[in-house]
């Protein structure tokens, strides 16, 4: 392993965590992927795929959740591509990288929002798990599993660097 | 009709911290007749009709009573010591009722919050957390569990205000309250109401 520099963090997960991580989404095994942030419940997937890491994103009113003013409060994918594109974003066909653009993807099952992730400068993706920690990992389809399905729609926009947007 | 005792009363009444009354270990003050039903204010020297005068001490301090509220009020609480001493049984009952409850419930909460937190963690979806047949277990427990999922919240936090609202019947997060203050909201709400220290 490459010696790392001082205040470089080794990207590595507790065994515990590979353990569970690997067991809810099989098709990570034996991939490249490392943990990102420590675990916590105050903010989920959709919250950290539009770059908010104060809130937990879900279509319900009160019960600490916060769902943006305006959209309707129901699940359907529908709805948060609305909301994505309200943040710049336009559909796209795939999740392969394209220079010059940053892209999320909504994974779903039966047109309801199961989770979303959101892709790096370098290709990679970066999701929240549940209330979990968030990961980096290499494919929007190692994710897949019978609680997030599959990622069916895929968004992307002009890149900027991204920024927590409530800070 | 129960009969009061004076030992009994001796002890309720050290136990509400008023043990000027006990000489010796033993309460100074005789009564053992039966509690008058009277809830209208009579005179204090009334007040022992029926049932034996209580010492000196006490009578002073029944005088003292009636110069501070006024007349008859002394005679009042002796009338009504009863009354006030099985309030405070029932509340002590239901307090060790509601003690015995929760420890019931312990362990299969625990279980429950032990299958819900593994198979849900890793959801963001708060309708499949919710939904979730240990989640809804929870929920069936009722107000009874509430001192529990107070401190799970507290230790271990968790999305457990939907549930909160539904067994404890109320909900003190503010409109707008993210996770954290939502659980802060509660943590209060459970301190105020005597759930947790």
């Amino acid at each position: 392993m490459a010696e790392m520099g001082q205040g470089q963090r080794v990207p590595e997960i507790d065994l515990m965590s590979i353990q569970d991580i690997e067991v809810a989404f099989p098709s990570i095994v034996g991939t490249s992927y490392s943990e990102e942030s420590p675990v916590t419940d105050t903010y989920n997937c959709i919250a950290f795929a539009v770059g908010d890491c104060h809130n937990w994103w879900w279509p319900r009113k009160g019960y600490g959740i916060y769902w943006p003013p305006g959209f309707p409060l129901t699940d359907s994918v529908d709805v948060l591509i609305a909301i994505f594109k309200v943040h710049g974003y336009s559909e796209c066909d795939n999740s392969e990288i394209e220079v010059g653009f940053e892209k999320v993807a909504i994974y779903s099952i039966n047109h309801r929002i199961k989770h979303a992730a959101r892709q790096l400068r370098s290709g990679r993706w970066v999701s929240k798990l549940g209330d979990q920690e968030d990961i980096e990992h290499e494919k929007v389809g190692y994710l897949k599993n019978l609680s997030y399905g599959s990622a069916t729609h895929f968004l992307r926009r002009r890149r900027t660097d991204w920024e927590d947007i409530t800070t | 009709m129960a009969t009061t005792s004076a030992e009994d009363c001796g002890k309720r009444y050290q136990r509400w911290g008023q043990n000027t009354y006990r000489k010796g270990g033993k309460p100074h003050y005789e009564w053992d007749s039966k509690p008058s039903t009277k809830s209208t204010l009579t005179s204090s020297r009334d007040a022992w009709s029926g049932r034996a005068r209580p010492c000196t001490e006490f009578q002073d301090h029944i005088k003292i009573v009636d110069g501070f509220f006024g007349a008859g009020y002394g005679a009042h609480i002796v009338a009504n010591c009863e009354a006030m001493r099985a309030t405070a049984r029932d509340a002590y009952g239901q307090k060790l009722f509601a003690r015995l409850q929760v420890e019931k419930l312990r362990a299969e909460f625990n279980t429950l919050v032990t299958q819900w937190r593994n198979e849900t963690k890793f959801l963001s979806s708060s309708d499949d957390k919710i939904l979730h047949s240990a989640y809804q277990s929870i929920i069936a427990m009722g107000a009874a569990a509430v001192p529990l999922v107070l401190e799970e919240l507290e230790s271990r936090r968790g999305h457990w205000f939907w549930a909160l609202h539904f067994m404890a019947k109320t909900d003190p997060v503010p409109e707008g309250a993210n996770v954290d203050q939502a659980r802060e909201a509660w943590l209060k709400w459970g301190r105020d109401n005597g759930y947790l220290r």
